[in-house]
């Protein structure tokens, strides 16, 4: 054991994770039997454990809310209660894992324990006490009805059974569902679906109908509803109210997601309410509420407008009307074999990937001019490099691009700009600033004729500094991502601003990993490492200022989930959907991304990747959208990515 | 929150004043906790004796004689709903022959005679959690309050089974130093 926690500590720890063995339980057991210290620290240990739990839950709302539906119509009866509670008792003392224990042992499945079977008899009789009791019941108020139910149970006044299709749903009627779906419909036209592993108190409260969720997946369409009495669906993190819409709700322990498909909901966790509109989703934990502008359900839905409103226009692809070389030891091998001058455009970040600053936007615009263009064609062989590697390089690139921006005598320190070197690695002219095409068309001339009088070309050493070797690992994926800011009204998306470009390498490992070996109808966690990579160096707003990778603990949510839904001999196809939260506070995120990913023959030949959603810093707040898909052209698959500037971008951090 | 405020939300409850009893909740749950979480071995047990003692409470309220002391009724109750739980569990454990639970549930009921002893340090726990780094104090909900595993954890946390096992040790232990300094 390192560090200054010994085995035993480590031991409680696996205890209450329940890993341990029936080996390691048996001596655990032995121990706490004969060796008195040991159990005097395992107790104190696990006691203070119970403590700090109890300590960190909520004594405010939603401590009420669960006391206010304990005393309301979702409180089983008393004995059934009884019944509840003992076998809460016994299943907390068998296998343990404090705070999970009745489900970790109701899931064990098959084999019951003495005690389970000696309790199982003590809830049968309960059960037929319960039976007599409710023939003694008054008539009961009919408040919705069964419309389809498949392994659905439902429990009133004490009594569990199967849930059936058509019969009536009453005031305090629990309906659970193990394995299959139950949908509830409501004289007006209000529907209540519920998934698998879900559990849902049907009530009603004067016209008002309440719902209490405490787990599972529901999906609601609800008709209009009167302003004084909303439908109300309670969770144990938040409620949720509701004049008319359709929406979904997922309840797991550590919080609620709501996703609005229609109209728009009132999200409630104590005083903090939010409206929540048609396209977004929430969540409400135990920090508070979240909201996201969009969701990946509107986001799948609204696919193609927002890929659409993202592409480029002509005039943004008209740079790359010439082949501009990305390694600026091919282009000085290139121009020693051709004699040629080198047309360097340097930028701090690279400038064909990067975003939209002023001086980035005129150097853009004068790289994309039809002039400039055909002056580099005939004469120098252009070259576009991240001065930020190269003045970190140390390599034969690194020396001789340090080397040719100290000749040109430039005074600013990025050294970002056009630059005329000749082969033997002297500038003869350069263009910074936020230059004219006809001062750059200028300094082409002058270069050009300078260069001629210039001696011969050096060797070229092909030797790399790894740290800053920008060249696609073999066997990996290259996307291009483009991003543009967006309005979004109703159904229309509207771009506005420049278009920001970069970049986003996958490793042969991450796309190994991305494609997995599940069969099709899997559901699965994305791999955290190829999540975490995408989350922190494509989720960027490359439409404004140079902006940097986010760093390793910005990432405050992380829920992408991996759909295969296609898989044969030689062909996988998968979906992304999910959820991602940024924040570094200076600057932070909230967005949905949906992907889709094609393997034929152990090759992505598809990958594309929609990411939206507001992006928080001191200019304010804005509505982005990214979209990556395999980048096709060739100079694209050489752009280094932005983040190439983070050691850890192909390690993995 | 005074003694005075909790007892005439106390007697409007008791005439009939429902709205009277949400804001009970609210005004006593925090110390109800405290005295709660100092004899439990677990957030669930924590939740389950709340959720009793309040429900207890409300349907008991005609019982409760108004002298100045409504939050000492309401411990009281929730001390019976203690000792009932570990008596089961003790009973339980014994049929069972399982030591770990004998041995908790011993303790559960003997740390109920030093009831003021636990609840002054649970008090002094409570304000010391608040005192913990905001990632130190991700970290020890993640682990007690969600319970989530400590294989889970260090894969969020990007660090070992074991070297997130002394981490969270060294917080515990921070807390309990912190604990044992009078306020």
């Amino acid at each position: 054991m390192s560090g200054d926690v010994d085995d035993d500590l480590m031991l409680i720890e696996r205890w209450r994770d329940s890993a341990l063995s029936e080996v390691e339980l048996a001596a655990l057991r032995a121990r706490m039997r004969d060796d008195p210290a040991f159990r005097a620290r395992f107790v104190d240990e696990a006691r203070f454990h119970g403590m700090v739990a109890g300590l960190l839950g909520d004594d405010g709302p939603a401590l009420l809310g669960r006391v206010e539906n304990a005393i309301a119509g979702s409180r089983p009866s008393g004995l059934h209660r009884l019944a509840d509670t003992v076998e809460r008792r016994v299943a907390r003392s068998h296998p343990r894992r404090p705070g999970g224990a009745t489900r970790a042992f109701t899931r064990a499945g098959g084999r019951r324990s003495p005690v389970m079977r000696r309790i199982g008899f003590a809830l049968a009789a309960l059960i037929a006490i319960g039976v007599v009791w409710n023939m003694q019941r008054p008539q009961a108020v009919r408040i919705a009805e069964v419309a389809a139910a498949d392994a659905a149970m439902l429990e009133r006044a004490g009594v569990s059974r199967a849930l059936r299709a058509d019969e009536a749903i009453e005031h305090g009627d629990v309906v659970t569902v193990a394995s299959g779906s139950a949908a509830i419909a409501y004289p007006d036209g209000t529907r209540i679906d519920l998934g698998a592993d879900s559990s849902a108190t049907f009530r009603r409260d004067g016209a008002g109908k309440r719902i209490r969720l405490d787990r599972g997946f529901a999906q609601a369409s609800v008709a209009k509803q009167r302003a004084e009495a909303p439908l109300e669906i309670a969770t144990p993190h938040a409620a949720i109210v509701v004049l008319g819409t359709r929406f979904t709700l997922a309840v797991v322990a550590a919080g609620t997601d709501l996703t609005v498909d229609e109209g728009r909901v009132a999200f409630v966790r104590g005083d903090d309410r939010r409206e929540v509109a048609a396209g977004q989703t929430a969540r409400a934990d135990r920090d508070g509420l979240d909201t996201w502008p969009i969701s990946p359900q509107a986001l799948a839905r609204e696919r193609e407008a927002i890929v659409a409103a993202i592409a480029p226009y002509a005039e943004d692809e008209q740079l790359f009307a010439i082949t501009w070389e990305t390694d600026l030891q091919v282009a000085r091998q290139r121009a020693a074999a051709e004699d040629k001058p080198l047309l360097i455009w340097a930028g701090w970040g690279h400038p064909l990937g990067m975003g939209n600053t002023e001086t980035v936007v005129a150097r853009r615009a004068i790289a994309a001019d039809a002039r400039f263009q055909a002056a580099l064609a005939r004469r120098f062989i252009p070259v576009a490099i991240d001065s930020w590697m190269l003045t970190k390089a140390e390599d034969e690139a690194g020396r001789f691009y340090r080397a040719a921006i100290a000749s040109a005598g430039r005074a600013d320190t990025t050294n970002d700009g056009f630059f005329v070197v000749g082969a033997d690695g002297r500038a003869v002219a350069s263009c910074g600033g936020v230059a004219s095409v006809d001062e750059a068309l200028a300094a082409l001339e002058q270069g050009f004729a300078a260069h001629a009088d210039h001696g011969a070309a050096l060797a070229v050493d092909d030797a790399r500094d790894a740290a800053f070797d920008h060249r696609l690992p073999p066997g990996g994926l290259a996307l291009t991502l483009r991003a543009r800011r967006l309005d979004h009204s109703g159904a229309s998306w509207r771009a506005h601003g420049g278009i920001g470009r970069d970049h986003l390498w996958f490793t042969a490992d991450d796309c190994l990993k991305l494609i997995g070996d599940a069969p099709v109808g899997t559901h699965r966690s994305l791999d955290p490492a190829v999540a975490r990579h995408i989350a922190r160096y494509a989720v960027a707003d490359s439409t404004i200022e140079e902006w940097a990778e986010w760093m390793p603990d910005a990432v405050d949510l992380l829920a992408i989930d991996s759909e295969i839904v296609e898989r044969s001999a030689t062909r996988v196809r998968l979906r992304l959907s999910g959820t991602i939260d940024l924040d570094e506070g200076s600057r932070s995120c909230r967005v949905a991304l949906i992907g889709d990913v094609v393997a034929d023959g152990g090759t992505i030949t598809r990958c594309d990747l929609i990411i939206a959603g507001t992006f928080r810093d001191a200019a304010g707040e804005r509505l982005v959208a990214i979209h990556g898909a395999i980048a096709i052209r060739p100079l694209d698959q050489r752009v280094a990515p932005h983040g190439m500037r983070d050691r850890m971008y192909l390690q993995r951090d | 929150m005074g003694d005075d405020h909790v007892e005439r939300l106390a007697l409007a409850w008791q005439g009939g004043d429902r709205a009277a009893f949400r804001d009970l909740v609210l005004a006593t749950g925090r110390e109800l906790r405290i005295y709660v979480a100092a004899h439990c071995d677990s957030g669930e047990l924590v939740e389950e004796v709340l959720q009793e003692t309040y429900v207890a409470c409300f349907e008991r309220i005609a019982q409760y004689k108004p002298q100045g002391a409504f939050i000492a009724w309401l411990k009281r109750i929730a001390r019976n709903r203690l000792v009932d739980h570990w008596r089961e569990r003790r009973r339980l454990a014994s049929l069972d022959g399982d030591e770990i639970e004998t041995a908790l549930s011993d303790s559960g009921l003997t740390d109920l005679d030093d009831a003021d002893e636990r609840a002054v340090a649970s008090a002094r726990l409570h304000r010391c959690l608040d005192r913990l780094s905001p990632r130190a104090r991700t970290l020890i909900e993640r682990r007690h309050l969600q319970s989530q595993p400590l294989a889970d954890l260090a894969q969020q946390f990007k660090q070992s089974v074991n070297a997130l096992g002394v981490v969270l040790h060294r917080i515990r232990r921070t807390l309990r130093d912190c604990m044992e300094k009078p306020a």
